[in-house]
């Protein structure tokens, strides 16, 4: 059952197929997200759909496809409106989590 | 600290548990509410919202049975409210507020410049029969009535300018030269030569003319009478005036060494600072090393402007010293003769020689040093007047 998850997940769907051959950047797609990393100190991160863990160690974001884990330390969410997500801090890493 | 705009329209400190951040944050994102200096720690966050939009978010998140765990105002409503019953401090900021305003209508320090024989007492009396003195209202004054009252009312002064900025006003003055005895019209006097050279015409001569146009003459010679021989009268003794034109040679020159002193800047500067008030200045910090050296000054001075009413009668003065030393160097000859030439053109004009008809230029190097030489041949006034003494 799980070898055929993950078999799924490794799979290119018709979409991505699509994005791939006409070469269209993910993140203008509905529901596309993009992430931009600023050296460790900050994360901006756009087509995010909330926050679903905040601590100082962690924020969780949910994405229109998954969830997105910025960890590090003195994590802050400086700006957060309807575009753009914006954590400051020390970063140790970024992770996407399939849904 | 909030930037002055938050503080003066007021501003709330939110601080709520650590596992109500996100839908905290989520609910300010749903309906647009923004944050700023978000600060968290293991247990709680806290973060800074404008009044409005902290008493929405607050009643959002009562509504949904999220609590905060404080809630602080801050900024100018809430001292407002908190000290609306001092009445002492809002009488104090009105009185405060129209000192300033009044301070910047009114004439506060007369400062005078380029005063020699006159004391500065006897121009501020002067100025002061005139319409100007410390405490005039600014609107009031016309310094073109004022300057032309000044040289009309004072034999001593020639010329000024007056310069109010803001509440000081700058007094620039001229005082008249005594008339030296040797310029009091004489009785009688002849023309006589300043420079050897050619004569070459006459201006609105008056008196005996007894050289002629090509004639050369020495200096000192004589050039137009005072004395005419009358056959009926006898001895009729005149001024001679006017201007006799000659065609002279000037001899001039410049050395120029090609080993000088170089002065170089250091990268220190020294500085001191002064209070001004009034035209009172107190020293806040002097750095004495500068006292050893040899230094360039440069003094600047800003006078306070508050609410852009023009510079009040109290500022900063900034002192800065530049050291320097100075260095050997070498010029080029190339380099020398360019600065002779340019040294030359200065000295001409100095020597106020014109209306030059040819110019003769030799240069030798000799020691170590340029010399540049300039004869010019130029037409000018040789007629200097020369009292006669007549003995009865």
């Amino acid at each position: 059952m799980n070898k055929e998850k993950s078999s799924k997940h490794e799979r290119e769907t018709l979409s991505e197929k699509i994005i791939k051959k006409l070469d269209i950047p993910p993140d203008i797609l509905p529901g596309g997200t993009m992430v931009a990393i600023r050296g460790r100190a900050s994360v901006s991160v756009t087509g995010s759909t909330g926050i679903v863990l905040y601590t100082p160690e962690e924020i969780r974001l949910s994405l229109r496809n998954g969830a997105l884990s910025v960890r590090g330390c003195r994590l802050m969410c400086t700006s957060y409106n309807a575009e753009e997500l914006r954590i400051d801090g020390k970063i140790s890493s970024v992770e996407f989590e399939e849904e | 600290m909030a930037n002055p705009i938050t503080f003066l329209f007021g501003y709330r400190t939110i601080k709520a548990e650590l596992g109500q951040a996100a839908a905290i944050f989520n609910i300010a994102r749903e309906y647009g509410i923004v944050y700023r200096n978000q600060k968290s720690d293991a247990e709680s966050i806290s973060f800074e919202c404008s009044l409005p939009a902290a008493n929405r978010l607050k009643k959002i998140c009562e509504s949904r049975g999220i609590l905060f765990i404080s809630d602080t105002e801050h900024g100018v409503p809430h001292l407002l409210k908190r000290y609306r019953k001092r009445y002492g401090i809002f009488v104090g900021a009105l009185l405060c507020v129209a000192l300033i305003f009044l301070s910047g209508t009114a004439v506060w320090d007369i400062r005078i410049d380029g005063e020699s024989r006159l004391t500065e007492k006897q121009i501020l009396s002067e100025l002061d029969a005139c319409g100007l003195r410390i405490g005039s209202p600014i609107r009031s004054l016309d310094t073109d009535v004022i300057q032309t009252r000044m040289i009309i009312h004072s034999d001593d002064i020639s010329w000024i300018s007056i310069n109010l900025i803001g509440t000081v006003a700058h007094v620039e003055i001229r005082e008249s030269e005594p008339i030296p005895e040797e310029n009091i019209l004489p009785k009688a006097a002849n023309l006589v030569a300043t420079d050897d050279g050619e004569i070459v015409g006459f201006e609105e001569v008056r008196g005996n003319i007894v050289v002629k146009i090509g004639d050369f003459v020495g200096r000192g010679e004589l050039l137009v009478s005072g004395i005419h021989e009358s056959a009926t009268q006898g001895f009729i003794y005149k001024v001679a005036q006017g201007k006799v034109y000659a065609k002279t040679k000037s001899v001039y020159s410049v050395d120029i060494p090609l080993k000088y002193d170089h002065k170089r800047y250091k990268d220190e500067v020294y500085l001191e600072k002064y209070i001004i008030f009034f035209n009172k200045e107190i020293k806040i910090y002097s750095n004495n090393r500068k006292n050893d050296i040899s230094c360039d000054i440069i003094d600047t001075v800003e006078y306070a402007d508050v609410f852009s009413m023009g510079a009040l009668p109290f500022g900063i003065r900034t002192v800065r010293y530049l050291p320097y030393e100075y260095e050997s160097a070498e010029r080029s000859t190339e380099e020398a003769i360019d600065l002779a030439l340019f040294k030359l053109r200065a000295l001409e004009e100095e020597l106020m020689i014109s209306d030059v008809i040819s110019k003769q230029f030799s240069g030798n190097l000799s020691d170590g040093i340029y010399r540049l030489e300039c004869t010019a041949v130029s037409v000018k006034n040789i007629a200097k007047q020369q009292k006669l003494e007549i003995i009865p």
